[in-house]
């Protein structure tokens, strides 16, 4: 009989043990909690404001969220302030995406508010980092009948846009990487509102401290996921390929293709005092769409061609329009470290710039492999 | 003379290398990257050297006493005073390295997990199952390791799902700043590698003794796959600028993981790592009561273990350590384990075989 005095000891003491441990502090019912799902951070007035967006769950409520929002001196200095606006504690957050106003995105080093992010390890740290151009209210008191709620609509748009190549997926630890990494430039989606619509409108480019510098269309950020040697098979991408005169409300020279498996290679060398980078990109593309009359079976070489022509020129356009703003959203910057590392660790303190000077050798080889199930 | 409890080949190699990894697993990528840069990883290999060099030593010096663990070979040959300091001495280091990782889990129990707990009541709860387990001796731990190493199984499945995030050139240009980083980082290989000592009084109770040393070099060997694993994984997920801003590289990288089914999979890992952590402890909190049980001379070694843990329970109670201090403690365990595990058996084999030349010993 005596296992049944054990049996009965460590019982007891398992229960006083759970008791130990469950009164601890670390407990919070999902009742007292309320789940923000959002947050929005913009300048207005030379301050910081910050709004947030959390699921209410009630049958009898019509409207699915509520939102806070108020002025900021950090996000956690702020918490008395957010909780006061919120039933129950606003601990143990969630955020799905992050949307940064255009206003904020004007200052130095505004990724430092997201600190607190990065420090209490209950944050996460895959929220989306969205760009958005226009008041924050807007898009906080959006309301609309045929939409879920707000932010996981946003991260959904984001996310099958970033699938598609359209727009590029930067969670808050990937621009965290983005922004300490010297050999590159960090990229954010961007969204607008447009007809009274919440859109994705393409990507934002930052400097090597989170200014804004320039947006990208949905092609342009394919062209960039392409380079970045990050593309997945699928991309779609449209040229027009001929200059015919426009009788159609549709564009008749346009030509649509998407690429299958795409191999890009780089190669950095330093050469007359610049680094010059050779890019080789090559793809079987399938046609997807073509309004013209144009024999493929015969002329699919010649086609070809014209693809190849016109990507390399809106490849170059968009290395151009970068080295312009002293970006390197590519992260060419990676290679000129790994290969070039003494004349890299020169220049490595403003790489943008140092890359404004290089000379970029881009090679297109595209070759038609499919032209659809009708001629 | 009780009779020892068999452990096999397995459990050896198990035993070892889990005491081996279970608390530097979180430090050695941001160690090596803060000291060594990218080359950092390289580092692992010439500590895999220095292990290898010191299981020979250990090896070659457990073969003058097949059947008593270090404690009666110092007494064989110096004297009864020679092992109590000997026994005094292995219980510190071991109360040292058994603190450290007690430190050390709950400090990452209570960053991640729960921020408002008392270190000391994580304490009181780790430390029941080490007095379960710790008081029968090596044969227990070797199942226990062998439990843990197929619970953890599938971890390394998990960093490896990262690799598609992974930017292979931050890897190049290999060495960077020449051999110098490199050479210079050797001792933070020291703390990773300490485990080895424990064959010291394991070594009676393997069942195959020839193949000692063979089963040490694939511990080790497969210790340091797991840390080159987790540091190039590392390496190529973070930025080499970034990866220095990061208190647990090891952990913040789960952090980014997204499953359909599960979103912070941190949190699973971390209560499933404690398992990993209690590897270093428990084995530690045996040796400390055995060594304490011959130091007194008399008593049960599980009386010594039970004394023991609530020492440590209360030093914690009386004493709450910071993150910072672990970090200090860690570098101090570098010299510390260096001088235990490395420097005193190379001194001890060369005693021994100087003695036996001299006239084949004292046999007591």
């Amino acid at each position: 009989m005596r296992w049944v005095g054990k049996f009965i000891i460590s019982v007891v003491s398992c229960i006083l043990l759970v008791a130990v441990a469950g009164c601890a502090n670390d407990k919070t019912n999902l009742e007292d909690a309320t789940v923000p799902l959002a947050l929005g951070l913009d300048v207005k007035d030379k301050k910081l404001h910050y709004y947030i967006s959390a699921p209410v769950f009630s049958k009898d409520i019509q409207k699915k969220s509520r939102e806070g929002g108020g002025v900021a001196e950090g996000l956690r200095q702020s918490r008395n302030h957010q909780d006061a606006q919120f039933p129950g504690s606003l601990a143990g957050r969630n955020f799905q995406v992050i949307i940064v106003g255009k206003q904020l995105l004007q200052y130095k080093d505004w990724f430092k508010v997201l600190d607190v992010m990065f420090r209490d390890p209950r944050n996460t740290i895959t929220d989306r980092i969205i760009a958005f151009d226009g008041p924050m209210e807007d898009i906080f008191n959006f309301q609309a009948k045929d939409q879920p709620p707000l932010p996981l609509f946003i991260k959904a748009i984001v996310d099958s846009g970033s699938r598609s190549s359209a727009t590029v997926k930067t969670t808050a630890q990937e621009l965290h990487r983005q922004l300490y990494d010297r050999a590159m430039t960090p990229s954010i989606s961007e969204i607008k509102i447009e007809n009274n619509k919440i859109m994705l409108k393409g990507t934002t480019l930052l400097s090597r401290k989170g200014e804004y510098r320039t947006s990208l269309t949905y092609q342009e950020t394919s062209l960039l996921h392409i380079l970045k040697n990050e593309a997945k098979p699928g991309v779609s991408l449209t040229f027009p390929v001929d200059d015919l005169q426009q009788s159609l409300p549709f564009n008749i020279d346009n030509v649509s293709f998407s690429l299958g498996d795409i191999s890009v290679k780089t190669k950095s060398s330093h050469e007359n005092g610049r680094f010059q980078f050779n890019i080789k990109v090559k793809s079987i593309v399938s046609i997807t769409e073509k309004f013209l009359e144009f024999e493929l079976l015969g002329n699919s070489e010649e086609m070809a061609n014209k693809l190849s022509k016109e990507m390399k020129k809106s490849m170059e356009a968009l290395i151009k329009k970068c080295q312009n703003y002293n970006i390197d959203p590519f992260g060419y910057g990676f290679y000129a470290r790994a290969y070039q590392y003494p004349l890299y660790k020169e220049a490595q303190a403003d790489w943008g710039k140092e890359l404004s000077r290089a000379h970029f050798d881009v090679e297109v080889d595209l070759r038609i492999g499919a032209t659809g199930a009708v001629e | 003379m009780k009779s020892l409890r068999p452990v096999t080949m397995l459990q050896f190699i198990l035993i070892i290398s889990s005491f081996q990894i279970s608390v530097a697993f979180l430090s050695i990528p941001r160690e090596l990257a803060r000291h060594a840069g990218t080359d950092g990883w390289m580092v692992i290999f010439l500590g895999w050297g220095l292990a290898t060099v010191s299981s020979v030593v250990i090896v070659k010096l457990m073969k003058h006493s097949p059947d008593s663990s270090i404690l009666e070979l110092i007494q064989r040959y110096t004297g009864v005073w020679a092992a109590k300091v000997a026994a005094f001495i292995f219980m510190i280091y071991y109360l040292l390295l058994a603190y450290d990782g007690y430190m050390i889990a709950s400090l990452v129990i209570k960053l991640w997990l729960l921020p408002s707990t008392y270190i000391y009541i994580l304490v009181l709860l780790l430390l029941i199952p080490t007095f379960q387990i710790a008081q029968h001796g090596f044969q227990a731990i070797g199942r226990h390791s062998e439990i843990v190493t197929m619970l953890s199984i599938w971890i390394p499945f998990i960093y490896i799902s990262t690799l598609s995030n992974a930017h292979w050139l931050y890897l190049l240009p290999i060495l960077k700043e020449g051999w110098l980083p490199i050479l210079s980082s050797v001792k933070f290989m020291i703390y990773p590698m300490l485990g080895i000592g424990l064959v010291l009084f394991l070594y009676p109770q393997l069942v195959n003794k020839e193949k000692a040393l063979p089963a040490m070099i694939i511990s080790n060997t497969l210790t340091c796959i797991v840390y080159l694993g987790i540091t190039l994984i590392c390496y190529v997920y973070f930025s080499p600028d970034e990866i220095g801003e990061y208190n647990d590289p090891v952990i913040s990288i789960m952090k980014s993981v997204e499953f359909q089914f599960i979103e912070r999979v941190e949190v699973v890992f971390i209560a499933f790592y404690l398992f990993v952590f209690s590897c270093i402890w428990i084995p530690s909190m045996y040796l400390v009561s055995r060594c304490s049980a011959s130091l007194v001379g008399k008593g049960q070694e599980r009386y010594h273990l039970a004394v023991w843990c609530i020492v440590i329970e209360i030093s914690f109670i009386l004493y709450r350590p910071s993150v910072i201090e672990s970090t200090q403690m860690n570098y101090a365990l570098n010299y510390i384990g260096f001088m235990m595990e490395f420097a005193l058996p190379v001194g001890i084999l060369l005693y021994v075989a100087i003695r036996k030349k001299m006239g084949g010993g004292q046999r007591t």
